[in-house]
């Protein structure tokens, strides 16, 4: 299986909001599709799903293009949503039966997702007596509950291809991690995920290839791993039982912080992180931490757009 | 062909949730059992209070003791009204001993009934209802007429008052017009209203469902698995069946409500009550099946272009609050067509029933009701059936175009300029 975006083309007046964007998935994983506010992620995702006309573009799915009416995709939006005033099981249902999963299969498999994200008490309210207990509708649920319910419409059909649009935004830690364990268990599974997020320690725990965009265009593109490793290890974490600041601004070393003796520095690149770490043995400072890492994705991505949101321009 | 069928699939499984989701709400529900009550009521309270305030039939009390009856019309007048149950009191005398003297005269068409004396304004008035019913009767029996005609020459009467001088205040001469069309007027009347419920009816709920799925934004969920097409038609189909039973519900309820009116008060009680849809029951009798089947082709096209109009309006809003600024538009074609037809059924003329058979929007009330009655033969029927038709398609592949356009739109609502601009390819709206 695979997934090839060529091309991908859209303008709104006169001003173009996608501008060639072009990547591939050839095998199972997280791809994550990062850009500032406005860069143009949703509506690439959007022109991917054919829910809006592309100006140019294609976007194929095993080298047909992809139709989500037949292909088995699942997605959650960014914005997120359900009919507030329906009973859930119905809603859940519904989009089971659009999928086309079978009735009875479909409740099997939402009383399994209901037990996994915990919303039995929603999707099965308990009697109250000997009356008839009344099914939960979705504006009695907590935004993270119904966003629980929104990823189960997502994987009702077990779908190959999954896109989830900021799918952590707005949860608790716990239910953060409810969903990376349900997010880590699609990949176990060999599915194809397109993720796209503003959290980027969360796209980095996952992802193994990115597209950057700015300003509609993609201005970074490739495997993560190598893209790290492109720009170096130029993170230091240092440690010392002693005063190591002299010495590293005699190196001309970046402080980027500085808490008592523990320090954060930039570095042009190992030898110069060598030549510190010499420089303080030989003063007798006891180094209790040295450890020098690649850019984080966040770093990279803040470089990448030079600090400059897409809503800010 | 395929790609239509395409965007059609998943049709069944949003009209199946949309009609589920109507008929559990808790609102329609309520709505449903309130007006199913008052349907059953209305009928047995409306008789009950008639005859309590004496507004009901005139009885044998109601006439003077001693009428001279004049008859100079070419019917047997005289021998005819001793025969009715309601002069069983009534002895006919000479003039000087009268307490009203009665003058009917004329011939087919009209007659004259000019009713005076000194017996009080209601036995007076009681009176000259009975001699106007005792004329009708023989007029009709006169007439050897079939069934329909009978019944439109029922509707056919006006009262007119000449006041000849101010102490003659119960001088009332009655004049029989038998070309006054009452039967026909009451029909498209009717079937107006029944037009008129249904189009505002189900394009409010097409609406609602519309914007709210929109101000919900799940649109985008739902659009992974279904065509914008297929899930307005879903909805329009839906709400039609939804209104459709609904319509069905009420009038069985109307039907209970006779029943129980005929168990209470007795079967004349009925019989008063439906004498002003009598004038249909020829209609039926005579067209049979193909009348009803008239009623729901009709019936149907005009939901659906007024749906599909819905559908576009609702396709513009994004939030709730702009509900009502969507139903302008489907109410005031409504409206205007509702009171276009009420015009149209008191004019006379071929061409009038032509124009209110083809005219779009006009021929949603009118079309079945001028065939029906007559005015109009089957090939203009058709004609309007299929004019009615192309206008249903082509708002289907306007609603379906503009809706994929705007289905994701999420801002101030669109005018009809934006919107027809979105239809022919300008801008989108997303």
């Amino acid at each position: 299986m695979s997934l090839e975006v060529k091309d991908l083309t859209k303008s709104y007046g006169g001003r173009v909001v996608v501008d060639h964007l072009s990547f591939t998935m050839d095998r199972p994983g997280v791809y994550a599709l990062l850009g500032t506010n406005g860069a143009g992620k949703t509506t690439s995702i959007r022109m991917m799903l054919g829910m809006l006309s592309r100006d140019g573009g294609t976007v194929l799915w095993n080298g047909a293009p992809l139709d989500t009416r037949r292909c088995s995709v699942g997605y959650l939006a960014e914005e997120r949503g359900l009919y507030p005033k329906y009973p859930l099981m119905d809603q859940l249902l519904y989009f089971a039966a659009l999928r086309g999963v079978e009735r009875q299969e479909a409740r099997k498999r939402i009383r399994d997702w209901a037990e996994r994200l915990e919303l039995e008490e929603y999707l099965y309210p308990a009697s109250n007596g000997r009356r008839r207990a009344k099914p939960r509708t979705a504006d009695q649920l907590s935004k993270g509950n119904q966003q629980k319910i929104q990823l189960i419409t997502a994987l009702i059909a077990n779908p190959e291809l999954l896109i989830l649009d900021e799918p952590l935004s707005g949860l608790d830690p716990v239910n953060t991690d409810l969903f990376k364990g349900i997010i880590r268990e699609e990949i176990r599974q060999g599915k194809y995920l397109i993720m796209s997020s503003h959290q980027m320690a969360t796209v980095e725990e996952f992802c193994t290839d990115l597209t950057i965009l700015h300003r509609s265009k993609p201005v970074l593109q490739g495997n993560l791993n190598a893209i790290k490793k492109e720009r170096g290890r130029v993170n230091l974490y240092l440690k010392t039982e002693g005063d190591a600041l002299p010495y590293i601004q005699a190196r001309g070393i970046t402080v980027r912080s500085r808490k008592e003796q523990e320090y954060e520095l930039r570095i042009t690149g190992e030898q110069q992180a060598n030549g510190l770490l010499s420089d303080l043995m030989a003063a007798g400072i006891t180094v209790v931490t040295f450890d020098l890492r690649e850019p984080s994705l966040h770093e990279i991505f803040v470089e990448t757009v030079g600090g400059v949101s897409d809503g800010e321009v | 062909m395929g790609k239509y069928k395409a965007s059609l699939s998943g049709t069944r499984q949003v009209f199946s949730f949309t009609l589920t989701q109507m008929c559990k709400s808790r609102g329609n529900l309520v709505s449903l059992v309130i007006l199913l009550v008052l349907m059953v009521v209305s009928m047995p309270a409306m008789t009950f209070f008639q005859q309590r305030t004496g507004g009901g039939e005139e009885t044998e009390s109601d006439l003077p003791a001693l009428v001279n009856l004049v008859d100079e019309s070419d019917l047997s007048l005289t021998s005819a009204v001793k025969l009715l149950p309601e002069w069983s009191g009534v002895t006919l005398v000479p003039e000087e001993e009268a307490e009203a003297q009665a003058t009917v005269t004329g011939s087919l068409p009209a007659y004259t009934i000019a009713v005076t004396g000194s017996a009080s304004g209601d036995a007076l008035r009681a009176l000259e209802e009975s001699l106007r019913q005792a004329v009708e009767n023989l007029r009709l029996q006169a007439a050897g007429l079939t069934a329909k005609q009978l019944a439109i020459l029922d509707g056919g009467l006006r009262i007119h008052t000449p006041q000849t001088d101010d102490a003659a205040v119960d001088e009332k001469p009655i004049v029989v017009d038998a070309d006054d069309d009452m039967s026909n007027f009451w029909l498209q009347y009717g079937y107006s209203i029944a037009v008129m419920i249904l189009c505002l009816m189900s394009a409010s709920y097409v609406i609602r469902a519309v914007i709210e799925e929109k101000s919900s934004r799940l649109v985008e969920l739902l659009l992974v698995s279904v065509e914008p097409m297929a899930l307005l038609l879903g909805k329009v189909l839906a709400a039609m069946v939804y209104v459709l039973g609904l319509l069905a519900v009420l009038a069985a309820g109307w039907g209970i409500s006779l029943a129980v009116t005929a168990a209470i008060f007795g079967g004349e009680a009925v019989t008063s009550i439906t004498s002003g849809i009598a004038g249909l029951i020829p209609l039926i009798q005579e067209q049979g099946v193909w009348a009803v089947a008239v009623v729901v082709i009709s019936l149907t096209l005009g939901y659906l272009t007024m749906s599909l109009l819905g559908g576009l309006s609702g396709a513009s809003c994004s939030q709730m609050e702009e509900m009502n600024a969507a139903s302008g538009a489907v109410m005031t074609l409504t409206m205007a067509g509702y009171l276009a037809s009420c015009v149209v059924s008191a004019l006379p003329g071929k061409g009038v029933a032509l124009l209110s058979t083809l005219c779009p929007v006009l021929s949603l009330f009118c079309a079945p009701v001028q065939y029906l009655k007559g005015a109009v033969s089957l090939p203009w029927l058709l004609l309007s059936w299929l004019i009615q038709l192309v206008l249903v398609v082509a708002l289907a592949w306007l609603s379906g175009r503009v809706y994929a356009r705007l289905i994701i739109y999420n801002g101030k609502r669109l005018n009809w300029r934006q919107i027809l601009t979105m239809a022919r390819g300008g801008k989108e709206g997303a």
